[in-house]
């Protein structure tokens, strides 16, 4: 008798795969669901209307910026600091307070928040950055009363070359924060620092330890709407604030 | 079996990748905006190198040359016997201050630039004229230093302490170097 043939269709896999598709399609419908719950008809007209931008301006001047378009796409400029502390031919001077403006704008046309990453480094002749030369003598003087809060991180190992500044106001569209720093200038404490070295005839010569590199600044800004601040900022920066009810929607507290 | 446990699995990652998508798409639901920019400058700092120009004729003639790359400040003193008294009559650039007994020079010395000249004059306390005598001059330069509103100044008490042992100059105060020469008739 010859043996029946036994079905090789295989019905579970079969169904299984059946399952994952509806799952997945089903999934995907929800998803898009819960965005056309979440976003109101103002929020939809918000998304379609508003763009958020952000510059960085040194004495007044622009320097670098970021501004996104409607459609998603952004213009940016990238510029450079500390390109006009010297007059032509100038010599820096160890020990003198140069005029260092720092500020933000707000460039896009929704309010915003905005924060500011200092970081201060010594570099050498070829750009590369030496961690053992003190960022403490790089001596950035910050504004008192202007609406800049210094963010003690005490748990931070790299607290010597790196400050976060929250603005504590939102910020309108087109206005600008008050100057988060006064001056820059490198400790007279660096001409301390001397290594000596003799000839084989015996003279000896000087040399300052810092001689030779440079001092880098660097500034990031960072932008985030004002809308839901508390959930947006955590997002966005990863700290949580505590902001007044109030209109302006102050920040009072980091953590 | 085994292909049921493929089944579940790909069930299992499809469902992590959903979610995975969709907590991805809530994130970016904020609007945040950043830009950067950085600078550097450059530190011009070192030891200059210095001569003295001396000549004899109805006093000693002293003019002192930044040979070096750095600015400097310069100042000068001079030592004789006591039976001979010494003055200056040059006003041009030099100021002697009575504490220390030094004549510095009031400007700062750039490279390649000279002193205007120091006339030192000189004579015996009695009138008289000997055949031979010494009289020591001796410069010293220091390095320039600015304060807050970048004036320059000098700090002639921070003197150069070198270890030895190590080569380096640690201690707290110094970072000057005090070029000495002496020169006598």
């Amino acid at each position: 008798m010859r043996k029946k043939k036994k079905n090789s269709f295989p019905v579970k896999p079969a169904l299984l795969l059946g399952a994952a598709a509806l799952l997945l399609l089903t999934s995907t419908v929800g998803s898009t669901r819960a965005a056309l719950t979440y976003y109101s008809d103002n929020y939809a007209a918000e998304v379609s209307m508003s763009s958020i931008g952000v510059s960085l301006l040194e004495n007044g001047t622009k320097i670098s910026s970021r501004d996104y378009l409607e459609n998603g796409e952004w213009t940016e400029t990238q510029g450079e600091l500390l390109t006009k502390m010297l007059a032509d031919g100038g010599k820096f001077a160890p020990g003198k307070a140069y005029q260092e403006w720092l500020s933000v704008e707000n460039s896009g046309s929704i309010d915003s928040y905005v924060r500011v990453i200092i970081t201060k480094s010594w570099q050498d002749e070829n750009g590369n950055k030496n961690t053992t030369l003190d960022p403490n003598l790089i001596e950035l003087a910050l504004t008192s009363n202007s609406g800049w809060m210094l963010y003690e991180d005490e748990d931070a190992d790299y607290s010597d070359e790196r400050m976060v500044l929250y603005y504590t106001r939102a910020l309108a569209p087109g206005q600008e924060t008050p100057s988060l720093s006064e001056t820059i200038r490198i400790n007279p404490a660096i001409a301390d620092d001397v290594t000596v070295t003799k000839d084989d005839d015996g003279t000896a010569r000087y040399e300052y330890k810092y001689d030779g590199y440079s001092f880098c600044l660097e500034a990031e800004v960072d932008a985030v709407q004002t809308h839901n601040a508390v959930d947006a900022i955590k997002s966005a920066w990863g700290v949580d604030v505590t902001v007044t009810d109030d209109d302006g929607g102050t920040i009072t507290g980091i953590n | 079996m085994k292909s049921g446990r493929i089944g579940k699995t790909a069930l299992l990652a499809a469902a992590l990748t959903l979610t995975a998508s969709l907590s991805v798409g809530s994130a970016l639901a904020y609007f945040t905006s950043y830009c950067t920019a950085e600078g550097a400058v450059a530190m011009n700092m070192g030891f200059t190198e210095t001569e003295i120009h001396e000549t004899v004729r109805d006093g000693k003639h002293i003019i002192i040359e930044n040979t070096g790359d750095y600015d400097c400040f310069v100042r000068v003193k001079v030592f004789a016997p006591n039976d001979i008294e010494f003055w200056s009559e040059t006003k041009e650039g030099w100021m002697k201050h009575e504490d220390d007994q030094y004549w510095y020079y009031n400007s700062v010395l750039a490279p390649k630039e000279k002193t205007p000249e120091l006339l030192i004059k000189y004579r015996l306390t009695d009138g008289s004229n000997p055949d031979e005598f010494n009289i020591i001059v001796v410069y010293e330069t220091t390095p320039v230093l600015y304060d807050e509103n970048g004036n320059p100044y000098a700090d002639w008490d921070n003197v150069v302490v070198v270890d030895e042992s190590a080569g380096i100059v640690t201690e707290p105060g110094a970072g000057e170097a005090a070029d000495t020469e002496q020169e006598g008739e």
